[in-house]
């Protein structure tokens, strides 16, 4: 039990190590600065400039700014849709893979251009080696998506009135190449050495024990798992993820790719500390992040290294805790703790089961997916931060009397109707959608019996699990949901798609509304957001907004399941 | 009166005309998924693009 304990501090500690001097690293190249790693990636900068025509020396407004960002997702929203509908016509699929169908194609690309990467498919049989490759590129691509957005908001706090902030395209390739290509190199090289296959082979064979010939997928796996994790995608090469040994060998590559999930999100606090030059405000938003992440985290470790109630009421002896849906070479402490991580992030890549997580465990997955700010995604984490920061200057100037006003900038109504309309999006979306699929199932069992194998709390929990995963842009599932139907390819769809842009497109807005407004020096009357009580009253704020949002559909799901465990 | 053989008959027309009707309905309602989906997300993307200026001006 201890070195379970152990191992779970080693890779929080190795993550905290490894994320302040990547923060600053990042802070440099949105700043302009030069880094070690210009001499090698300048040409390659250049060369995707100069093929696509863009100036990356062009300053550009915040709508200009969200204007590129929407255009380019719409071209490869089309893009993605082409190759994912016609793979068996196309090369690259020496194992015969069909094209998929609209339904899924839809759900699939918006999946993966949102950074969700939600499967309906399984990757061994669904999709040719030319449709992985293009989503490894998507993985890339949404990861940088959000970078570049993050760093517009970065870019805007700086202390001064302007309308010129930076260059989007220039934000988002620097993002790709100088963030999360080496760092997807360095893992992915890691993964190889570690048994991951990367290979453009199709299936091998061998026979087992037992005389059968067994077919075994592989493929370029090792390159697409380092982005999966490294941009907080969370789309495995295989259907079960990083539970297989394939695509997570062993404890050692356990830890790396866990560390990975959580260290860009958390590198992008330390890089906002240097670009503002305000690291005791960047060490507040840390702190109350990792406040919300141990709320989740330590429970959730303790529930399943204790063992399920229903199997110790048999008489069954459970010393290793909750093993059902686990990986032995795991434990109950390290996938209790890589289940947190991945939602509270947007990752979403799960090493073990999370439909057999004790009833509070998932409670508490799906809670680090809708308050969706502990650290959060690459980039769009500290965007929904940003939202709740904007709501507690204004609620917290108001309760004790000072102007609302954020690193020199006064919070005014429009700012505030903004995140308003943002905070609440996340929830309409989870609550209206669920709705939907419960009245649906509850109106006529029989037709939707595929739906759910377990039709009580739990099957609920599933419905509930999967919109929220959905909106969070997470990514992982229940798993006890059939959810490869055009129901839930096409609602998931359109959630993942709106949960993703317009979450973008607030806080840029609110951002740069405030960029155009006159900067004013703090004073007295400043209410300071660089202190702990702000700090508490922002961590308030977003388990109050949570709290009052969630109860009532939690009740019914897992609380409801943890006491009928009792 | 169905004997034998006329209900042979019937399975024999019904297989003959059965897949070709079923493979143009499947193909039918596939581009028609397709070009409706294709609709949903462009109506989405139009959405996000408004809402710039929505959040400019609200």
């Amino acid at each position: 039990m201890n070195t379970e304990i152990l191992g779970i501090l080693a890779m929080y500690t190795v993550m905290v190590l490894l994320a302040i001097p990547l923060g600053r690293y990042i802070g440099k190249i949105y700043e302009g600065q030069s880094t070690w790693t210009d001499r090698i990636l300048n040409p390659l900068d250049k060369l995707f400039f100069k093929i696509a025509g863009v100036r990356a020396d062009k300053q550009m407004s915040w709508k200009q700014h969200l204007s590129a960002l929407l255009t380019i997702n719409l071209v490869w929203f089309v893009f993605s849709m082409l190759i994912l509908m016609n793979m068996s016509r196309l090369p690259l699929n020496p194992d015969g893979n069909p094209s998929m169908p609209a339904d899924l194609a839809f759900n699939t690309t918006i999946s993966f251009i949102s950074n969700t990467n939600l499967q309906h498919y399984s990757g061994e049989t669904g999709v040719s080696y030319l449709g992985q490759l293009t989503l490894m590129l998507f993985q890339f691509i949404s990861a940088g998506v959000g970078m570049a957005a993050c760093a517009v908001v970065f870019n805007v706090k700086k202390e001064r009135t302007t309308e010129k902030l930076g260059n989007f395209y220039n934000y988002f390739v620097k993002s790709c190449t100088r963030v999360l290509l080496p760092n997807s190199i360095v893992v992915a090289v890691i993964l190889l050495f570690n048994g991951t296959p990367m290979t453009f082979k199709g299936k091998d064979q061998y026979i087992s024990l037992q005389g059968d010939t067994v077919n075994v997928s592989r493929g370029p796996a090792a390159a697409m798992i380092a982005i999966k994790q490294i941009g907080t995608n969370g789309g495995g090469f295989f259907g079960a993820n990083s539970a297989v040994p394939f695509e997570n060998p062993n404890y050692f590559t356990n830890m790396v790719e866990n560390i990975c999930i959580v260290l860009i999100p958390m590198a992008m606090i330390f890089a906002l500390g240097y670009i503002l030059k305000r690291k005791k405000l960047a060490w507040v938003i840390f702190l109350v992040m990792t406040l919300g992440f141990l709320c989740f985290l330590l429970p959730s470790v303790y529930f399943e290294m204790r063992g399920n109630p229903a199997i110790t009421h048999l008489g069954i002896a459970q010393h290793t805790g909750s093993m059902e849906g686990k990986e032995v070479r795991f434990g109950a402490a390290a996938s209790a703790y890589w289940g947190i991580t991945t939602t509270v992030t947007s990752n979403g890549s799960v090493n073990s089961m999370h439909d057999s997580f004790t009833p509070l465990t998932g409670m508490f997955a799906m809670l680090g997916m809708m308050v969706n700010c502990f650290y959060g995604g690459v980039g769009v984490g500290f965007l929904n931060f940003y939202v709740f920061m904007i709501i507690a200057v204004f609620i917290s100037g108001l309760m004790v009397g000072r102007t609302p006003e954020f690193l020199g900038k006064k919070i005014e109504a429009k700012e505030m109707k903004i995140a308003t309309i943002i905070a609440l999006l996340h929830t309409f979306l989870i609550l209206a959608f669920t709705s939907l699929s419960s009245h649906m199932y509850a109106g006529d069992p029989k037709t939707y019996a595929g739906w759910l194998n377990n039709p009580g709390n739990h099957g609920f929990s599933e419905m509930l699990y999967e919109f929220t995963s959905s909106s969070a842009n997470n990514g992982s599932g229940f798993e006890g949901l059939g959810d490869g139907v055009p129901f839930w390819n096409i609602t998931c769809g359109l959630v993942m798609l709106l949960s993703r842009f317009l979450p973008i497109i607030g806080p840029v807005a609110i951002a740069g509304i405030l960029a155009k407004k006159k900067f004013v020096p703090e004073s007295a009357g400043t209410l300071k957001t660089d202190t702990g009580t702000f700090g508490i009253m922002v961590f308030a704020v977003i388990m109050i907004v949570a709290a009052l949002s969630f109860f009532p559909a939690l009740s019914l799901g897992p609380i409801a399941e943890f006491f009928s465990l009792k | 009166m169905v004997n034998e053989h006329t209900i042979k008959g019937i399975l024999l027309v019904d297989a003959d005309e059965q897949p070709d009707n079923h493979v143009a309905n499947h193909h039918k309602s596939f581009v028609m998924l397709t070009i409706i989906l294709i609709i949903a997300a462009l109506i989405c993307f139009a959405v996000f693009f408004k809402s710039i200026d929505f959040f400019d001006k609200i």
